[in-house]
């Protein structure tokens, strides 16, 4: 499967809908980056939210600058924490 | 022999040609094309769609695990720890009163009218609280304080299992407290002890899947009214899933495995769970509602989230005709 990439912000209700979740795939990831599968659906979603366009690397650069700042905000929880948590890991996009 | 009109109260209606779909469940005779019809429930493509954000950011609160898509109610949380409530009326979150104790690792139980919840961190207090639509009010404490438990039931009638004992990692509890709307008894234990886990039903019908002790824990198991036992577990085991349903029709979605956290929405019809469509974003998140209409409310993925997904499967009553072989 072949997909988009962007960053656009959640507004909360039908930012994607039940009927536009049925017609292409779409992954939320940290950072406000989506995955969108690549039809004319996908498309139209992105235009729809005023999706920012980024290449696969630059979404993934993103992700990485998230998970990076949730490992350090780990690292500082207390034990009773970690104990109901296991550390944040690396996220690869599809 | 037993007829139609004893058991029902009423005869069958007849009716000549079909109509419009009637009552699920109701049965009719086409005089027309003399075929015994019924009206049956047709469920469609179940999928997630956004919900309104709560208001801030958050995971680990209590979410009134029987309240509606429409209706629902979660208070206190992480970072804070917090004790603001916030309610949803199926398009967006408003900020209520707040808990008498802020906490996080509380569990909710109950509806937005009339909710529970209990126990939490970061003192591994014991202590529970009850709503009413309006106000929270210092209730029963629980006979041990712990975090991260799981939930059933109404705000009178209430199941509490497993959780996380003072005494950090390796305090796993297997310990389930029955609330009956003033007081709480010990009942039957979990098979297996666990934190982290995720649930629905009522009280004396629940289903608890998964959780973390530490590492994912893969056991679900069902309850009874008196105790637990082990059925089938669901194809991708996970932690901190929302959960939603009854005993015989339930959905859990997101999670964590590990990490990482994970998208999978799994249907349960009473005998088996089934691999359905995605959450858009995976994460740990707190749940409530039905099988047919539940919610995803906020979470961690890894940080703290305020997105809602709301999880819906069209249903549409359609007349069938009743085969004589």
């Amino acid at each position: 499967m072949a997909y988009k990439y962007c960053t656009a912000d959640n507004w909360g209700k039908d930012f994607f809908t039940h009927d536009e979740r049925l017609k292409f795939y779409l992954s939320g990831q940290p950072g406000n980056v989506w995955v969108v599968g690549d039809n004319s659906d996908g498309e139209a979603w992105i235009t729809k939210v005023s999706g920012v366009s980024k290449t696969k690397a630059e979404a993934q650069a993103i992700v990485d600058a998230e998970v990076v700042i949730a490992k350090a905000n780990y690292d500082s929880q207390s034990d009773e924490y970690k104990a109901n948590h296991s550390s944040p890991t690396d996220i690869t996009l599809p | 022999m037993s007829t139609y009109k004893g058991i029902k109260g009423f005869t069958v209606q007849t009716i000549a040609g079909d109509t419009s779909p009637l009552n699920e469940g109701q049965v009719y005779y086409n005089s027309s094309t003399n075929l015994l019809k019924v009206s049956k429930n047709v469920l469609g493509t179940g999928a997630w769609s956004s919900g309104g954000n709560v208001v801030r950011a958050r995971s680990t609160f209590a979410s009134a695990i029987n309240a509606t898509q429409t209706a629902a109610l979660f208070a206190g949380g992480y970072p804070a720890p917090a004790g603001e409530s916030e309610e949803y009326n199926g398009t967006s979150w408003a900020e209520g009163n707040n808990l008498n104790q802020a906490r996080h690792g509380l569990i909710g139980m109950g509806t937005q009218t009339l909710a529970l919840a209990a126990g939490g961190s970061g003192t591994y207090t014991a202590n529970a609280e009850t709503y009413n639509g309006t106000s929270w009010a210092t209730s029963t404490a629980m006979p041990a304080g712990k975090n991260n438990s799981s939930s059933a039931g109404l705000q009178t009638s209430a199941l509490i299992f497993g959780g996380l004992l003072n005494g950090g990692a390796g305090a796993y509890d297997a310990n389930t407290y029955l609330w009956n709307g003033s007081s709480w008894t010990e009942v039957a234990d979990m098979n297996t002890a666990r934190s982290a886990l995720s649930s629905f039903g009522l009280s004396n019908a629940a289903i608890a899947a998964s959780g973390y002790a530490p590492g994912v824990v893969t056991n679900v198991e069902s309850y009874n009214g008196t105790s637990w036992s082990e059925i089938t577990e669901l194809g991708v085991s996970r932690a901190s899933m929302a959960g939603g349903g009854t005993q015989t029709l339930g959905i859990f979605g997101g999670g964590y495995v590990g990490p990482p956290f994970v998208a999978n929405t799994e249907t349960w019809n009473g005998t088996a769970w089934a691999e359905v469509a995605e959450m858009a974003t995976g994460r740990a998140s707190e749940g409530c509602g039905l099988g047919t209409a539940s919610l995803a409310i906020a979470g961690e993925n890894p940080g703290y989230s305020a997105l809602t997904e709301e999880w819906t499967v069209p249903q549409t009553i359609t007349n069938v005709t009743v085969s004589s072989s």
